[in-house]
């Protein structure tokens, strides 16, 4: 009869429900995956970066330039480094002209707010394709549509810092170190398949002076590194800047979509 | 039932409050506990997780490099140069495979590390159509394909003229047992032609590279040395032994999409 009593006590049966919600609830936290965990970056190294990712995602515009170096390996298995120079002039927020240049080689992409232009300056080759919006969109169709990724790009995005951190699983604070004489904090961070380095200069411009990625998933875990130079947020940058003019004798060429291989391999690639 | 009402609130609820408040402390304190074993570490916390439990692929190529917000996507194949296997005697061969025509961007990859510019001469990319020479170069090789005679030296083919020899098209049967230096793996239509000279070699079940005929709907990333400029429709394209390439941006850069007017 007490045992009946007990069982039918409004208190006593909410608080049965409360506990097995409680356990339920526990046991949801256990088995939830991965996907829910934080990544572990020191906070003094997730505050540089935003403080940098802030500088450049609230610049009106600003010019730079990269002296770029990446690693390659030749036929022989000899391994070797290849440089080039990448020259960016952004200007927010649907301006942007960059230039990539080595000694046999001079390509340039020129987007003016409506459409992409790829200019092969070694060959006179041009192409262009219609696209419009802020730069952040016109990158994504230059990547997605087109496979065009432009190196650098990460810190040319309206925030560098969320974008960065996107797929980033730990951080930390290497600790401060020159970049050709001027003074920086060295980060580094690792994801699934690359581990990356940033070196931000210290004072009231934290701009990065120094990007190291290293390609942890490929033979050999090549490196790319790009240290920067003539970072510019005063010399005003005008419409001509991003205006392509075809030069003489300049042949017009088809801009290859990417999207319909890319499906095609994903699908194939699914159905194995 | 007046029994009822009273006792549960006068003698019950006071235990169990403390039970539940004892109860939910214990769970509220185990649960990071827990969880930490199982991975889940709280933010800003010193130790790193390890990251690499996956496999490596054996090779991924990036469509570039430079870029962490895209340093997933165009994962593929890499065409690489082929590595030169010793020297062995060439056998001409006459099981000729009928010309490709592969449907355009469609299962080919071609090499996507477009930024990279290291200087690499390579013998062949010295051939030019029908230059003469009186002494063929140190190293030639004599082979006959379909009863004329060529002489092969490194990726440049050389037929005998009056006074000495001169430089012809890669011939289309032609067998060689090493490729020539540089040449360039391209998987296209569910096989992989080695691509160097102008030339598309396939590998034969006996390990030796035969010439196939040049597949239409193939990128390569440079163009055959010698390549004349030429106007097909109005737009230009390169014209190689009678292939003609048109060049296309692909990936950002420019390529050349093999095709016949």
């Amino acid at each position: 009869m007490k045992a009946r009593i007990r069982f039918r006590s409004p208190v006593r049966t909410s608080l049965t429900l409360a506990l097995i919600a409680c356990a339920f609830s526990g046991f949801m936290a256990l088995s939830a995956p991965a996907a829910d965990e934080k990544p572990a970056i020191d906070p003094h190294a997730d505050e540089l970066l935003k403080r940098m990712g802030d500088y450049l995602g609230e610049a009106k515009f600003f010019s730079v330039s990269a002296e770029v170096w990446q690693d390659a390996q030749l036929s022989s298995g000899q391994r070797v480094q290849a440089g080039r120079t990448v020259e960016l002039q952004v200007r927010r927020p649907d301006r942007l002209r960059a230039t990539v240049h080595s000694t046999r080689r001079n390509r340039e992409l020129i987007y003016d707010g409506n459409s992409l232009t790829l200019f092969n300056r070694v060959q006179n080759f041009y192409g262009t394709v219609h696209t419009s919006g802020p730069l952040d969109q016109a990158m994504d169709v230059a990547s997605e549509q087109f496979g065009i990724d432009m190196p650098l790009e990460d810190f040319i995005r309206s925030d560098p810092h969320k974008d960065l951190l996107q797929k980033v699983t730990s951080g930390s604070d290497i600790g401060p170190v020159t970049v050709l004489g001027v003074p920086c904090e060295h980060l580094a961070f690792t994801q699934n398949n690359i581990d990356w380095q940033v070196w931000i200069e210290d004072g009231p411009t934290p701009v990065p002076r120094k990007f190291v990625i290293t390609y942890k998933d490929e033979p050999n875990s090549p490196q790319f590194t790009a240290i920067f130079s003539h970072w510019d947020f005063i010399t005003k940058l005008p419409d001509f800047v991003f205006k392509f003019e075809p030069p003489p004798g300049a042949s017009k060429l088809k801009v290859q979509e990417i999207k319909a291989e890319n499906e095609s391999r994903k699908s194939k690639t699914e159905e194995k | 039932m007046n029994t009822t009402i009273h006792f549960a609130p006068s003698i019950s609820k006071p235990k169990t409050g403390r039970r539940l408040a004892v109860g939910l402390s214990a769970l509220l304190v185990s649960l990071p506990l827990i969880g930490a074993e199982h991975g889940g570490a709280a933010p800003h916390a010193a130790a790193p997780r390890s990251v690499m439990s996956a496999p490596r692929p054996v090779v991924v190529d990036r469509s570039n490099h430079g870029s962490i917000r895209h340093v997933d996507t165009h994962i593929n194949q890499r065409p690489v140069e082929v590595r030169r296997v010793p020297e062995q005697r060439i056998e001409p061969r006459r099981d000729i495979a009928p010309r490709r025509e592969i449907e355009p961007r469609r299962d080919v990859f071609v090499h996507r590390d477009v930024d990279v510019d290291i200087h690499r001469r390579h013998f062949s990319d010295d051939f030019a159509f029908g230059r003469r020479l009186s002494v063929l170069p140190v190293g030639f090789f004599a082979l006959q394909i379909g009863g004329v005679p060529y002489f092969y030296n490194d990726g440049i083919y050389y037929q005998p003229v009056t006074g000495g020899y001169q430089e012809v098209y890669p011939p289309v049967g032609a067998a060689v047992t090493q490729l020539p230096d540089g040449a360039i793996a391209i998987d296209a239509g569910g096989q992989t032609y080695y691509y160097a000279g102008g030339a598309f070699y396939l590998l034969q079940p006996d390990g030796t590279y035969v010439i196939a005929p040049t597949p239409i709907g193939v990128v390569v990333p440079e163009l055959p040395p010698g390549a004349v400029p030429v106007s097909v429709n109005g737009t230009i394209a390169y014209q190689f032994n009678g292939i003609y390439y048109e060049p296309v941006f692909i990936n950002g850069v420019t390529q050349y999409e093999t095709f016949m007017p």
